[in-house]
């Protein structure tokens, strides 16, 4: 598309990873996201408990997949592990073609830099920064001077033209997650988990977000990973994952709010 | 809830452990001088003491004044022989007491330290307090017996062949003895040289004279009888006292000179106490602010305004009573570091064992807990105005207090009414004891009231200073200011707490630098020598050294400056100088005001004096008035004012002539010796025949060059700058805990941030860099208000002490490292926080609540 092309170029030469990155064999290359056999155990012997008990799964690119699942079903442990900021006991995940799962901390910090955005329940934005800081803080971080058309582009997308100047305390919930969501798309990462995105919304702001979300998908050709517990966000997913006891139980293509609601019936 | 904060303390023990050092070594400080000067004094007590075991009565000249720079004037010998037939005397003996030490193979060996070098004719068994180790007492003219630590630092043994210096001059002495004094080698770093009576009275210009009358009275006889009989039986210008009386005077006089001492450390011990106190009012403020959430949950259940407050306090009670009873103990090793250290610096003092008063235990503790207390009061109040509500909000702000929007008025008051208060200071004309109190308490002010300003400038400041670390971290030096300037207040406590030591190195900076120009300035301007001679060890030269460097070839003039203090009729006493009129003027370029000339040096005669400015004015004297002064001694004098000048730093007080200083006083000895070569005499070669000259004679006599006596002046002062800067260094040891304290609530504070930087691709070597940067800033911060307050005050100072010449003068090469040294403390305060901000795994802190 289009708009992918422009967003790809804006980062000019893309952000370097350390060789020895490269030199990782990729595997499942149409998937952004892979993972194999993933086991999470916490603790050790009788009182170990097991988070996740063997999660296989491919994520493609350019698709909106909602993993849902009751609390205490490992969905979380999934996304953090798939992320980068946990390590599983067992298994293996690769992102973008990269295997991450024995990467030392340096790579692994700048393997999310270039290839992960993350979008939280909190936002989790810095409050002595404005908008605009904010949303430049993963470029900034990296050293690269952001592309004024790209960064035009981007908040206008998420809709925050006038409000760029302000401070994360001078915004409402709405916005400052539409801040957090320009800050996981500055990057142009190759997927971006999402936490919760609209746990900590009304659900009127939560519908705009994940709307905002969908059309990042759509029209910015991003790959969006989210963890959620509410049907309604979940049935703007491309993709669904159910996850129960550490398993993936259900896969599913689209599904509507009442659909979800009835697998998840079923699973508790 | 008292309990409650107990357990508050425990669950936070890192944090409170590090607060508790913020005042701990305050505590420190002030348990360590008690220590160290009670040992001190207690040394002192024990020698005089001792000295006067078998002493029990001493007699002494009454002197008409008290002071520390002269010797009370002989007694005739013949009284021994009256005080002998006094019944119940058993026995009265005459002894001479003086200044000298040996001289091994060439070379002078007097008290390494700044004691003196004591000699004293042998007394008689009964009134000796020393016992000898090896060899004899003097018993014959030419013998000498040595304090063993002496001997053992310099190798001497009996019957070696030594040289003393004496009055009159290097005599040939044989080493009969080597003593102990009671059982210590030596005392308080003094020499001490026994010799027989005869030698004493020749050596020391002593004929049919004795400076103190022994008396041991017959069985039977009380001390105090004895003293009352003889006293019937003398003239009414000898003082009469019991041994033990007279040790406890003298010991008193050396208490006086300790309790300077006292105040001095505690001057410093205060200072860290504010210092810590600036870091408990900040850790408070951070605690509460952190705890708001909990605080207002104890509000909903009922707890009361006034149980939080108490709360709070009761944690600072307890953080500053059990650092305060650690302080104790560490002061243990603060008085061993303050003797190191002036050890070091040349002050060596003598000290005895350990011992530990009540109020060696008790006052510290009790400063230290109220000063903890006092600091946690502002936060504590600011916890009672957490509404209930606030409980339930996520992000909550601490309420400012009522009158939180005064205070920055208050800050700008506070600060010039301390500066006010140190002017006032300088002009009144009360007691020097008021002048320094009013001087004090307004340079407190000024750091207190700066210290409440500093939050309105920390975001123009950070901005400025985080400016190159933005060029060099990068983002993390951005994120460091950013987070600098987040929490004004705070970071303005952190660095105010480095400002005051920072502040008080610069100011002691540049008045000493103001000190040591105007010192040289008037070295430069007033002499007119090639040389200046003074003997080692702050003596007094010989009246022989003054023919001795003039006969040396190439020399043209000599004068021997003699010092004195005499009383002035008009009340206080003062210094005067002696010369010798027809050289002065070759040696002595005087100021001379209202038209006087060198002519006047000529018209000095036995009556007549030339008087510095100051003391003309302070006296109320003109030219041609007269003035009463006594000696010591009680000699009176009516002395003429033929002129004035103008000399603030070398010649003070006023000036006569020989004839006059010869008919007053015992003793002619020489202060400092000037000489000036005749033209054509290169420096070097002059010096070399002058010293030649004295060599023999006169071992004890440093030859300097002028600027070679400057260079010596400098290391004078810059040793006893030492001391203030090693002093003044716990207050900035106890700011840098208060940045590392800031940083670390700080780091625990913004867990959540630091998780999120580091989930969207932040290396944990740039978080290091962003907390270096915040603390980098904020110390640099603390140090360039501290350089302002500091040069503030040293204007401040040399304005006030214009009449005493001295200059205002920025040391530019202090200031500068002084500035990097904040930095370099900036960047070790921020190891542990940023070490901690790194191991923070990125999904712990995202879970973080």
């Amino acid at each position: 598309m289009q708009l992918g092309r422009v967003a790809r170029s804006a980062i000019p030469g893309g952000i370097g990873l350390p060789e020895h990155i490269d030199t990782v064999t990729a595997v499942a290359s149409a998937a952004v996201v892979s993972a194999r056999g993933l086991v999470r155990r916490y603790g050790e012997g009788d009182t170990a408990v097991e988070a996740l008990r063997g999660v296989d799964l491919d994520l493609e690119h350019g698709k909106f997949v909602a993993i849902m699942g009751p609390s205490g079903s490992g969905k979380s442990t999934l996304m953090h592990i798939l992320a980068g900021l946990d390590r599983p006991t067992e298994g293996e995940v690769w992102i973008d073609g990269t295997q991450i799962t024995h990467l030392k901390d340096k790579a692994l910090t700048l393997l999310r830099r270039e290839k992960i955005g993350f979008v939280f329940q909190f936002f989790n934005l810095l409050p002595m920064l404005t908008a605009k800081e904010n949303i430049e803080m993963p470029l900034s971080i990296a050293g690269i001077r952001p592309d004024p058309a790209w960064m035009e582009r981007l908040v206008g997308e998420v809709g925050l033209g006038d409000r760029l100047r302000h401070r994360p305390a001078e915004l409402s919930g709405g916005q400052q997650q539409r801040v957090a969501i320009a800050r996981a798309l500055v990057s142009k990462p190759a997927v971006i988990f999402a936490d919760e995105p609209t746990g900590n919304l009304d659900s009127k702001t939560g519908g705009e977000i994940l709307e905002l979300l969908h059309r990042s998908v759509k029209e910015l050709n991003q790959t969006i990973v989210m963890v959620t517990h509410d049907p309604r966000a979940a049935a703007i997913a491309d993709e669904l994952l159910f996850l129960e006891d550490g398993r993936i139980v259900r896969r599913s293509p689209h599904m509507t709010a009442e659909e979800i609601l009835d697998v998840m019936k079923s699973l508790e | 809830m008292f309990r409650f904060a107990l357990k508050a303390l425990r669950t936070r023990k890192l944090r409170s452990v590090l607060t508790g050092i913020a005042i701990l070594l305050g505590t420190a400080m002030i348990a360590g001088t008690f220590i160290l000067t009670d040992q001190v004094s207690g040394a002192f007590d024990d020698i005089f003491k001792k000295a006067n075991e078998g002493t029990d009565v001493i007699l002494t000249q009454k002197t008409a004044f008290d002071t520390q720079q002269q010797q009370p004037g002989p007694l005739p010998e013949s009284l021994v022989a009256r005080v002998q037939k006094v019944p119940g005397v058993a026995r009265a003996e005459g002894q001479i007491g003086g200044l000298g030490a040996l001289v091994v193979n060439g070379k002078y060996v007097g008290p390494t330290t700044g004691a003196p070098p004591l000699v004293f004719s042998t007394p008689s068994e009964r009134f000796n307090s020393n016992t000898i180790v090896s060899g004899t007492f003097p018993a014959k003219h030419g013998d000498v017996a040595i304090d063993k630590g002496l001997a053992d630092r310099e190798k001497i043994n009996v019957g070696q062949r030594v040289g003393l210096t004496t009055r009159v001059g290097q005599q040939p002495v044989t080493v009969s003895g080597i003593f102990k004094f009671g059982d210590a080698n030596s005392i308080g770093g003094a020499t001490l040289t026994a010799i027989t009576l005869q030698d004493a009275q020749d050596w020391y210009d002593r004929k049919g004279q004795v400076s103190t009358i022994l008396v041991a009275a017959d069985s039977g006889v009380t001390p105090t009888d004895l003293a009352s009989r003889v006293q019937a039986a003398v003239p009414a210008n000898v003082l009469v006292e019991t041994g033990t009386a007279n040790a406890t005077r003298q010991s008193g006089d050396i208490n006086d000179n300790l309790g300077f001492l006292k105040q001095f450390l505690f001057v410093f011990a205060l200072i860290a106490l504010l210092v810590g106190a600036f870091i408990i009012f900040n850790v408070f403020s951070i605690t509460v602010a952190q705890r708001i959430r909990e605080l207002a949950m104890l509000r909903t259940v009922g707890a009361s305004r006034w149980q939080l407050l108490r709360s709070v306090l009761a944690e600072a009670f307890v953080i500053g009573l059990i650092a305060s009873i650690v302080g104790v103990g560490v002061g243990v090793l603060f008085a061993k570091a303050i003797t190191l250290l002036f050890d070091a610096a040349g002050f060596g003092l003598p000290t005895t064992g350990l011992q530990i008063k009540p109020r060696t235990v008790i006052v510290p503790i009790l400063v230290g807990t109220i000063v903890t207390v006092l600091a946690a009061f502002i936060p504590g109040l600011r916890a009672t105005r957490i509404p209930p509500i606030a409980a339930l909000r996520e992000g909550s702000t601490l309420p400012r207090t009522r009158w939180s929007r005064f205070s920055p008025y208050v800050g700008v008051l506070i600060a010039f009414l301390g500066i006010g208060g140190i002017a006032a200071g300088f002009a009144s004309n009360g007691s020097v004891g008021q002048r320094t109190g009013l001087i004090a308490v307004g340079a407190l002010a000024v750091l207190i009231g700066v210290g409440m300003l500093i939050r309105f400038v920390i975001r123009p400041l950070a901005r400025v200073l985080g400016w190159p670390l933005q060029k060099l971290a990068g983002n993390s030096g951005r994120l460091g200011r950013e987070n600098a300037m987040r929490n004004t207040s705070r970071t303005a406590t952190t660095a105010a707490a480095l400002m005051i030591g920072v502040g008080l190195v610069v100011f002691i900076s540049v008045f000493v630098a103001g000190l040591k120009s105007s010192f040289i300035d008037a070295l430069d301007n007033t002499l007119s020598s090639d040389l200046i001679i003074i003997n080692e060890g702050f003596t007094p030269l010989p009246l022989g050294a003054v023919d001795a460097s003039r006969s040396a070839p190439g020399v043209a003039s000599v004068l021997g400056v003699g010092f004195g203090e005499v009383r002035l009729e008009t009340g206080g006493t003062e210094q005067l100088s002696a010369v010798d009129p027809s050289q002065a003027n070759a040696l002595v370029k005087f100021d001379w005001q209202n038209g006087g000339s060198d002519q006047l040096l000529g018209q000095l005669g036995a009556d007549g004096a030339i008087v510095e400015r100051d003391f003309a004015k302070t006296h109320d004297l003109t030219t041609g008035q007269g003035f009463g002064i006594t000696t010591l001694d009680g000699k009176t004098a009516r002395l003429r004012v033929l002129g004035e000048y103008r000399d603030p730093q070398l010649f003070t007080g006023f000036v006569v002539s020989n004839a006059a200083y010869d008919s007053l006083f015992v003793d002619r000895d020489v202060g400092v010796l000037l000489v000036k070569f005749a033209g054509g005499v290169s420096t070097a070669t002059g010096k070399a025949a002058v010293a030649t000259a004295l060599k023999e004679g006169y071992p004890a006599a440093k030859v300097r060059t002028n600027s070679e006596y400057k260079d010596f002046v400098g290391k004078q002062i810059n040793q006893i700058l030492t001391i203030f800067y090693a002093l003044l260094a716990f207050s900035i040891v106890i700011s840098l805990f208060g940045v590392l304290i800031t940083l670390l609530l700080a780091v625990y504070e913004r867990t959540r941030e630091i998780g999120m930087l580091r989930a969207i691709g932040t290396t944990r070597g740039q978080l290091r860099s962003m907390i270096f940067s915040e603390s980098v800033i904020t110390c640099a911060i603390g140090g360039l208000i501290g350089i302002a307050v500091g040069l503030l005050f040293g204007y401040l100072i040399a304005r006030g002490l214009e009449n005493e010449g001295i200059q205002f003068s920025v040391p530019v090469g202090t200031i500068v490292v002084v500035f990097i040294l904040a930095v370099v403390a900036g960047l070790i305060a921020a190891l542990a926080p940023a070490r901690r901000a790194a191991k923070l795994q990125p999904l712990e802190a995202l879970h973080y609540e």
